[in-house]
């Protein structure tokens, strides 16, 4: 028995599962992976939906252990940021201690709503964070690859051949992003801010 | 006597049900001169003599209450005076919604309010019975806090949001909203995205699912100019959505979900819909016009039928096992769908219908529009032709796109136990009549993780195959999607929930 789509392979495989509010770009996110398109339609995902995807990577056999999880939020806009939090506490329930990446979606989009120095929950958390764009394809294989090592406890795994993506939708501002990810460098260094999980404005 | 029949009023709590306080003060019927009058008075009265004249005025007091009870009894609350210690049981009163207080003494019949008030103290996740009904514009008879809730959406322009009932709220705004709704009160610029959730859930799931507060995005902005409105505005839509998904059963429920499977056109549908006892029928019937209205404004908040029944479905059901439920949810968006898009084309069909067919003002309260509406009719018709155009395009796209719909869960469902053997042979279609209670987001994720439940069982491979599998150079992730856009839930429910699954989730690892 296995989940809809599932098929048995022979290869080390591991289950990952993404969680986030609507409309953060899930679905359009593990599209790309799969077909390489940027997904446009507008049209949410019921329950839940199972994909194989496979990565190729410079390694051998790695043993990889257990499950992981992505939890996706939507840098344009705020409350689902704030509904990180939430989303993180019920995985936590159901899968103590699998490595989670925080991914925030959208950063092409120049008017965002939660700036890089924002994002600090997975600072508190412990968890890994990436500013991706399904639609730029910037950073699109650093949360599949980091949770890949995790997995697998060999910090050496890259992946040797990427899927073949459609062209980006559009260009990200790579000086933009740079400038982003340096304050996200730069708020690491920052004491935490003592408030409550949830109190992000 | 004295005593036993004015104690009441000694209970502020009983002003509008004294009666009820009968039953709760013990049963002894031994007469008044067996208290002790001191225990009664001494706090405030030590004298002999000033217990004597208060007992006198007391009687007196309560004589004239037989006649005016309302007057007295402010006068005699005032006074501050122990409880009563000897209560007698003079009669049983019980409440109904409908006919109000029943067994009531005469005397006591002036106090009762003319209009029977509702039973319930909360508006959310309480049967539709006990609450306090409006007529909508159609004659459906449904819940007041719906149709303000609705009010409240249309008149916030909840009708062009982007992603209006997708969007999520705000998790820490429901409780207060909630709060606020459970005690009649519409907040003030409370967000469509947040009612939307609240209508949305009133359906049926009767845990969990924080509200959902959509806007989130750049898009409302450019029409929004506060953002502390616009996340106001969110709240409202999320707690609309909410609200069905509370009921203690699903509208659907009543269906078994065979009936909903197989209703094939929409025709079909409406049979069906006929089979539904008159409360359920009225809530849908809203519930279905509400969405077709979202529908018509699908240019701006990118909403059509398919995803706004999809967004819908699974509160309008409750079933115990997740994987049913995830599955059956796609049979109840269509049915949902295939009921909104004979709706639309009822609207286009009956343009000369004096009920106009796109609603944009709220009811108030006695289900009356408001005076504003006859200037929108004309517009809205006028908008409609067009828009009805558009509709009818899509319908043979939208059935089309059912049929795959339901082709592709069932070969889902097929792939999910091919041999027929394993733990999830009662998750195929044809046994789907299993009887849910509830079923939700929460039980969508662990239904993948319930997959792979039987996964392991079945002997395909688990870890340890893992390392003993062959030396490809590859590694495949399973990825799980969960679905945000049918909301989250909130978190005790959930963890009351997760926790019944944790065999499920550990059969996972």
């Amino acid at each position: 028995m296995a989940l809809p789509n599932q098929q048995t392979v022979d290869y080390p495989s591991f289950k990952l599962v993404i969680v986030g509010d609507g409309g953060t770009g899930k679905t359009t996110f593990v599209k790309r992976h799969l077909t390489g398109e940027f997904e446009k339609k507008y049209e949410p995902t019921i329950g839940v939906e199972v994909h194989p995807l496979d990565f190729t990577t410079n390694c051998g056999p790695i043993s990889i252990h257990g499950q992981c999880a992505i939890i996706m939020f939507d840098v344009t806009a705020r409350l689902t940021y704030k509904n990180v939090p939430t989303w993180h506490r019920d995985l936590c329930r159901v899968c103590e201690n699998i490595p989670i990446v925080l991914c925030g979606n959208k950063v092409d989009v120049k008017n965002r709503q939660v700036k890089a120095k924002q994002v600090t929950f997975h600072r508190k958390k412990n968890l890994q964070y990436y500013e991706i764009s399904a639609k730029s394809n910037y950073n699109f294989e650093k949360p599949f690859l980091y949770l890949a090592r995790k997995l697998s406890g060999n910090a050496d795994v890259h992946f040797v051949a990427a899927p073949a993506l459609a062209p980006p939708e559009v260009q990200i501002d790579l000086a933009e992003q740079a400038k982003h990810e340096a304050e996200l460098l730069s708020a690491a260094a920052q004491p935490l801010p003592d408030d409550d999980d949830d109190a992000f404005e | 006597m004295t005593e036993v029949l004015h104690s009441p009023s000694h209970y502020p709590r009983t002003s509008s049900s004294s009666s009820l306080a009968y039953e709760e003060r013990e049963g002894d019927s031994s007469p008044v001169t067996d208290c002790d009058p001191d225990e009664e008075v001494n706090d405030k009265q030590p004298s002999r003599t000033d217990q004597l004249s208060l007992l006198a005025l007391l009687v007196t007091l309560f004589r004239k209450s037989l006649i005016a009870c309302k007057s007295d009894r402010r006068e005699l609350c005032s006074m501050e005076i122990g409880w009563p210690t000897n209560v007698r049981h003079v009669a049983h009163v019980t409440f109904d919604r409908f006919n109000g207080f029943l067994g009531l003494p005469v005397e006591f019949e002036p106090e009762v309010p003319r209009r029977a008030p509702s039973a319930s103290t909360t508006v959310f996740g309480v049967s539709t019975e006990s609450m306090q009904l409006s007529y909508d514009s159609r004659g459906n008879s449904v819940p007041t806090i719906l149709l303000l809730m609705q009010g409240h959406l249309y008149a916030q322009g909840g009708l062009r949001a982007e992603g209006i009932f997708r969007i999520n709220a705000e998790n820490s705004q429901e409780e207060i909203v909630r709060d606020q709704l459970n005690r009649g009160v519409i907040p003030e610029g409370v967000d469509v995205h947040s009612l939307a959730g609240l209508i949305k859930s009133s359906a049926g799931y009767s845990d969990h699912q924080h509200p959902h507060l959509p806007l989130a995005s750049s898009q409302y902005n450019l029409w929004l100019p506060a953002l502390q409105y616009d996340r106001l505005f969110l709240m409202e839509h999320d707690f609309t959505k909410a609200w069905f998904r509370e009921l203690p059963t699903g509208v659907l429920d009543s269906l078994s979900p065979e009936q909903v499977i197989q209703c094939q056109t929409e025709d079909e549908c409406a049979e069906l819909v006929r089979l539904l006892p008159p409360i359920e029928a009225a809530l849908l019937d809203w519930a279905i016009n509400l969405m077709a209205d979202v529908v018509q404004h699908e240019d701006l908040n990118k909403m059509n039928a398919r995803n706004i029944a999809m967004v819908f479905a699974p509160n309008m059901t409750q079933m115990a096992d997740p994987l049913t439920a995830l599955m059956y949810a796609v049979q109840v968006m269509n049915f949902l769908k295939m009921l909104i898009l004979r709706t639309l084309r009822e609207r286009k069909d009956s343009v000369v219908d004096p009920w106009p067919s796109r609603r944009l003002e709220p009811y108030d309260e006695n289900g009356h529009q408001s005076s504003s509406q006859t200037c929108i009719k004309d517009t809205a018709l006028e908008d409609e032709e067009t828009e009805q155009e558009l509709i009818g395009e899509k319908l043979n796209e939208d059935n089309n796109s059912i049929n795959e719909e339901v082709k592709r869960f069932t070969g889902s469902v097929e792939k999910l136990n091919p041999d027929g053997n394993g733990p999830c042979a009662t998750l195929a279609p044809v046994d789907i009549s299993s009887n849910g209670t509830e079923a939700d987001r929460v039980n969508s994720e662990t239904a993948g993780v319930q997959g792979n439940t039987g996964k392991s069982k079945t002997g395909h491979p688990s870890n340890s195959n893992f390392n003993k599998g062959s030396r490809k150079a590859n590694g495949q992730q399973h990825v799980i999607q969960a679905a945000g856009p049918i909301e989250k839930s909130k978190g005790i429910g959930k963890l009351s929930r997760m926790n019944s699954r944790m065999e499920l989730i550990e059969a996972w690892r």
